[in-house]
């Protein structure tokens, strides 16, 4: 409204009018924003009507807009979740329990061979059914592998069930910072992937200028994380070394070197695990200290509160083994036995394996995984060995030398010195006769006979120097050692005589030992070598490995087989299946809690963005009458005043 | 008989100066609704006569000697200047007004709806990578996006340029104005030196001034002989006969046409910050340059953060060749000095080799030194270091370009873990392609195939880990937008305009307010009030009347002194 100035003396023709004509254009204008705001019922309808109400009530728009997302979202993964949950309770109610009822009808000894034999062609068209229950699809994704999702993750292959999936749920964002898994890992519903040669081995690679800092574990296990630390030597004093910025070791130590004078420099050490800071300056010592709460001087393993004398060298800060590592750099550097290879037996195949070609890391996984054997090698977890995973259900995998240390060296020599006693023969383990008897005898070529306790040993090395000291107190030539090609345990029989060397049990205690070892048998003719079989075979404990067991056992009318065959599946069934069924059960609970939350956000979004924008109709309405009452009453006042003149007076 | 032809004397005196007098009431009272007119006031004086015998003197009667123009000259500068306030404030808030109605997202879909359907589609890829309609989606999504933001940017450059054709038609305004101003320079100083008052010549010139400072601020300095002298700042536009002609130099960039206002005879550029073309100047450098900007920053922003974060992933198979779609200026420069938009820095990034046969995968690190230490990389030494990995062959084209493209037709190759952003700088693996709201646009590739939209991170086709970090894009902080997410920054774009365009209209009501009331001012001092011209009329009409009687009264005196003869 403008404002008439108070020293008015006098008032003009054109000062009424004006006043008139600017009253009245004012109330219009307000009147037509006022008709606006209710022909739209929106409060602000251009950002410039309320700045800061624009911009909330988009931001809130945006809330809904990715809340309806995730509306949207948590729809697929419900559907998702559902499919995986009737599958399962599908496997169980049609399959499992028919494959146990046939377990349990067919163990008596009541059961004929020939009805079993049609049991085994039955739990043949379960597992065949399993199969295809384990590539169910939910639009165009195998729900049950993994983020492998786009070819069937099992097939049947040879006698056994591939796996060729992925263990890694797909995941769904749900709220605005959180993705949920929608899907449950082969493992925990199949017991896929468990059978797993976790190499024992840290082939410990060494870095080099180009390894990322991403790629080292650091001192502590938390990285290498970037910062300022100092390094006070007893003739330099203190240099602040800030390595902000760097990508790799070659940065770091370029960096620690840039601000050290040139008396006292940084280098990896030959074996590339550790940092060197020497210093050619006479009796110089020194502290490498964090600056203020960093971690950096830790994480680098050369935080040295405690004056030193040169060389500081730093902890191991623990290159991670990567893909594209060289072989090289292996073993800190030695490298290891490449060249001799390994034999690796799944099942029926054997095949072996040499590395002569590989370069780097993955060349030995890829000659693996390309072997046709059907398994699969990999990093572990913590990248810092390799591990190999036996792709097919009911197949046994053992892997064993090539005449050199190739398996060893990388941790996946199934049988081995260290191996446990127990955890023989699938977890059977292997029998003693126990203190004071014998477990077998092992005959010579020259007539001899050794009898061997092997009571009390632990390890197979154990087991191999009991036979050696029983051989050796005997004065017999003969040796135990593991071979050399292949994997198990090799008698040599050094004596000369008539006689094959041969493995027998004691016939006093009648031990199975020999036979869990592996070495219950007899040279071959021309042989002095009794080479046993690798009793260590890595098997996948999961439902198709128990049915497919259960089917061979029916064949081949095993009575023992079936029941062991039952038993698992029924302990199965009642305890990873049942447990994943209800981890299924709980993602959909915990799935439709969070739908039913972001449904009520969504309508509190919706009041809070109608508060800002919509229009409060009392309000306006009000405000609309006041201002028409303001326009009549103005144009009323204005012609009035215009109407009196002096003009009329005048004769 | 002196003393009665005196006394007629007087009564005649009267009469003229009465009707005189009735005559600039008239027409003041003409000029009523004539706003530029200043009233006028007759000066009346009485004229000194003979002596009287009796050694007095009675006075000669009243004579007109002059018309009085009622003005406050330091009002009408006032006037002039908030004249000048309020018409600057009218075109940029008209204009504000305009540019804020193509942020329409408060009532029907704007850009943000644009940018909330693109990072819904990349929420809903997460968990179906493998869905080639959902990935069809998101490209269709990034297209419409990058189509509104070219068109909110060819929309905004169009009220850019309207507004600069603006400043053509003011500018031949003023020049028109200035020369009518100059003319009537003349005639006043002309007038005035044969003693005229030029009182309707001047108020002609103040109706000019006012206009003129419309289009633009002005200065007026009256001179004694009374011209006017006209500044622009301290240019002057008009001084006595002589105006400055004004015109419009215009230079393009692109599709933005921008004038510059200079003086013809010297080419120089006045300091014009007020009126229409003031508003203009201010439109064009600061408001909608500014709003343009914005957007460039908001695009540039989004097509680098996606980039980013896109061209560390994977899609559903890998390319067999790829060429980059940004250049570098000189190959040999070191990356971050190579003359791209978005520069890279020290890291590197992964390259994995799979063959189509047999599946086997070979990863292999590319190192991207720009650590200051040791040989810096280049794009020949990136060309080089890929060329070292098996089955991969790297060249650098002669545009600067670079081109990567797998040795048989076995294999391909992906890329991962970039933390350089070496690859979203040379766009390669990218989503957008271009670096600013002109040319922002979905890469040709992913149209043409998009299996290759890069949602892994581990090759695995039904891994959309990286689809989800896209999709958290739309509220995450970026450094390139300030610390603001996408989001963010354009929801501060639109408060911008709002809250500008807000003050605008606020400034321009002050403003007007400010001029209602000078010029109610003005009027209480050069306007006509017809009742106080009425009484000035009776009261004239009443002294002719009386001084015919006079003349009557003296007549018959006359008539009586003849009679003695």
């Amino acid at each position: 409204m403008s404002i008439t100035p108070v020293n008015i003396g006098r008032v003009s023709q054109n000062m009424q009018m004006s006043l008139l004509l600017q009253g009245s254009q004012r109330t219009m204008v307000s009147l037509l924003r006022s008709q606006e705001q209710l022909s739209t019922g929106l409060r602000i309808l251009r950002p410039s009507d309320d700045p800061i109400g624009a911009s909330a009530a988009i931001r809130m728009e945006e809330t809904l807009a990715a809340q309806q997302q995730q509306l949207d979202n948590m729809d697929h993964a419900g559907k998702v979740m559902d499919t995986a949950n009737s599958t399962m309770m599908s496997i169980r109610q049609n399959l499992l329990n028919q494959a146990q009822t046939l377990a349990l009808d067919n163990v008596d000894s009541g059961a004929t061979a020939e009805q079993r034999q049609s049991a085994s062609v039955l739990v043949e068209s379960i597992i065949q059914q399993m199969v295809s229950m384990g590539n169910t699809e939910y639009l165009g994704s195998y729900i049950f592998g993994g983020r492998q999702n786009t070819s069937t993750p099992f097939q049947e292959y040879e006698n056994g069930v591939r796996f060729t999936g992925d263990l890694q749920s797909i995941t769904e964002q749900v709220a605005p910072d959180t993705s949920v898994d929608i899907s449950l890992g082969a493992d925990e519903v199949f017991g896929t992937g468990s059978g797993k040669i976790s190499g024992y081995s840290d082939l410990a690679p060494s870095a080099n200028s180009n390894t990322r800092l991403t790629d080292i574990t650091g001192a502590l296990g938390q990285g290498i994380r970037p910062g300022t630390f100092s390094i006070v030597g007893s003739v330099i004093g203190q240099v602040n070394v800030d390595i902000n910025g760097a990508a790799t070791i070659g940065d770091v130590i370029g960096k620690i070197n840039a601000a050290l004078p040139a008396s006292v420099q940084a280098a990896l050490t030959a074996d590339g695990r550790h940092i060197q800071i020497s210093s050619t300056n006479a009796g110089e010592t020194a502290q490498v200290l964090e600056t203020g709460q960093g971690t950096t001087a830790h994480d680098l393993g050369l935080y040295t509160p405690v004056a030193q004398g040169s060389p500081v060298t730093s902890s191991d800060i623990g290159p991670k083994l990567l893909l594209q590592t060289d072989i090289n750099a292996l073993n800190g550097g030695a490298g290891i036995d490449l060249a001799h290879g390994i034999i690796i037996t799944n099942g029926q195949n054997t095949i072996n394996l040499t590395f002569d070609t590989a370069t780097t890391v993955q060349d030995i996984l890829n000659a693996i995984n390309t072997s046709g054997v059907g398994v699969k090698a990999q990093l572990n977890a913590d990248q810092t060995g390799i591990e190999i995973v036996n792709q097919i259900a009911g197949s046994r995998l053992t892997i064993g030398e090539n005449g050199g240390s190739t398996a060893d060296d990388l941790g996946i020599r199934t049988l081995r010195g260290e191996t446990l006693l127990s955890g023989l023969n699938e977890g059977l383990g292997v029998h003693s006769a126990g203190a004071g008897e014998n477990d077998f005898q092992i005959n010579t070529a020259d007539g001899s006979t050794i009898s061997v306790n092997i009571s009390g040993a632990k390890t197979f090395q154990d087991v191999i120097d009991k036979i050696n000291t029983a051989a050796n107190a005997n004065g017999t030539a003969l040796t135990a050692s593991l071979a050399t090609t292949g994997n198990g345990l090799v008698l040599t029989d050094n004596t000369v005589g008539a006689n094959q060397l041969t493995v027998v049990r004691d016939p006093s205690s009648n031990s199975n030992a020999a036979q869990e070892l592996g070495i219950l048998k007899s040279a071959s003719s021309g042989s002095n070598q009794i080479v046993g079989t690798d009793v260590n075979p890595t098997k996948e404990e999961s439902i198709f490995t128990y049915l497919l067991d259960l089917r061979d056992s029916l064949a081949s009318n095993d009575q023992i087989g079936i029941q062991t065959a039952g038993e698992n599946i029924q302990k199965f069934m009642d305890g990873p299946f049942s447990k994943a069924l209800g981890k299924i059960s709980y993602m959909s609970k915990g799935l439709q809690t969070r739908q039913t939350q972001t449904e009520n956000a969504v309508v509190s979004t919706t009041a809070l963005v109608s508060g800002i924008k919509d229009l409060d109709y009392t309000e306006a309405i009000t405000k609309f009458q006041n201002l028409q009452t303001a326009l009549q009453a103005n144009l009323q006042a204005g012609s009035q005043i215009l109407q009196t003149s002096l003009l009329d007076y005048l004769q | 008989m002196g003393l009665i032809n005196g006394s007629l004397q007087i009564g005649s005196s009267a009469l003229l100066a009465h009707q005189a007098a009735m005559q600039v009431i008239g027409n003041n009272i003409a000029n009523a609704g004539n706003t530029d007119f200043t009233r006028q006031t007759p000066i009346m004086t009485s004229t000194r006569g003979a002596m009287l015998p009796q050694g007095f003197d009675s006075g000669a009667g009243v004579q007109l000697t002059g018309i009085e123009r009622q003005i406050d000259t330091a009002l009408e500068q006032r006037l002039r200047s908030a004249t000048s306030d309020k018409s600057h404030d009218d075109f940029i808030s008209t204009t504000l007004g305009r540019l804020q109605s193509l942020y329409p997202d408060l009532t029907e879909e704007g850009l943000s709806t644009k940018l909330n359907d693109f990072f819904d589609a990349f929420s809903k890829l997460q968990a179906t990578p493998q869905d080639e309609s959902i990935r069809s989606t998101v490209i269709q999504e990034g297209q419409s996006l990058a189509e509104q933001i070219q068109t909110l940017r060819d929309d905004i450059i169009d009220i850019y340029n309207d507004v600069g054709e603006t400043m053509g038609q003011t500018v031949d305004q003023i020049n028109s104005i200035t020369g009518q101003i100059a003319d009537l320079n003349v005639q006043i100083a002309n007038a005035k030196s044969g003693g005229d008052t030029a009182g309707a010549l001047m108020d002609k010139r103040d109706g000019l001034l006012k206009q003129l400072s419309e289009l633009t601020d002005i200065n007026v300095i009256e001179q004694d002989n009374g011209q006017v002298t006209v500044y622009i700042d301290s240019d002057p536009l008009i001084q006595g006969n002589e105006a400055r002609t004004l015109e419009v130099r215009k230079t393009t960039q692109g599709d933005i046409v921008q004038p510059e206002v200079i003086f013809s005879d010297n080419s120089r550029k006045p300091n014009i910050t007020g009126g229409t073309a003031g508003a203009v100047n201010e439109l064009l450098n600061t408001l909608i340059n500014g709003n343009l900007h914005q957007l460039d920053t908001l695009a540039s922003g989004l097509i680098y953060e996606v980039n980013l974060v896109h061209s560390s992933g994977q899609g559903l198979h890998g390319y067999s060749e790829i060429t980059s779609t940004n250049a570098t200026v000189d190959p040999t420069d070191a990356l971050n000095a190579a003359g791209l938009d978005y520069t890279p820095k020290n890291g590197s990034f992964l390259i994995t080799v799979t063959d189509k046969n047999t599946g086997q995968q070979t990863v292999s690190q590319i190192n991207v030194n720009l650590s200051g230490l040791g040989t810096q990389a280049t794009l020949n030494n990136l060309a080089a270091q890929i060329n070292l990995t098996p089955n991969l062959s790297a060249t650098v084209l002669a545009d600067g370009r670079l081109k990567v493209s797998s040795a048989n037709n076995n294999s391909t190759f992906t890329f991962s873990e970039d933390n350089s952003g070496v690859l979203a700088g040379l766009g390669i693996n990218s989503f957008f392609t271009g670096n600013g709201a002109a040319n922002i646009d979905v890469n040709s590739d992913l149209v043409a195939d998009p299996q290759l939209v890069a949602c892994a991170k581990n090759n695995l086709p039904g891994d959309g880990t990286n689809a989800a970090d896209i999709s958290q894009l739309r509220t995450t902080s970026a450094d390139s937008l300030n610390g603001l997410s996408i989001t963010d920054y354009y929801r501060s774009i639109i408060s911008d305009v709002g809250t500008r365009t807000a003050a605008a209209t606020q400034n321009l009501n002050i403003h007007s307010s400010i001029v209602d009331t000078l010029q109610a001012q003005r009027e209480s001092i050069s306007g006509v009030s017809l009742d106080e011209e009425t009484i000035n009329l009776m009261s004239n009409q009443q002294a002719f009347a009386g001084a015919a009687r006079f003349i009557t009264v003296i007549n018959s005196m006359l008539q009586e002194v003849m009679k003695l003869i």
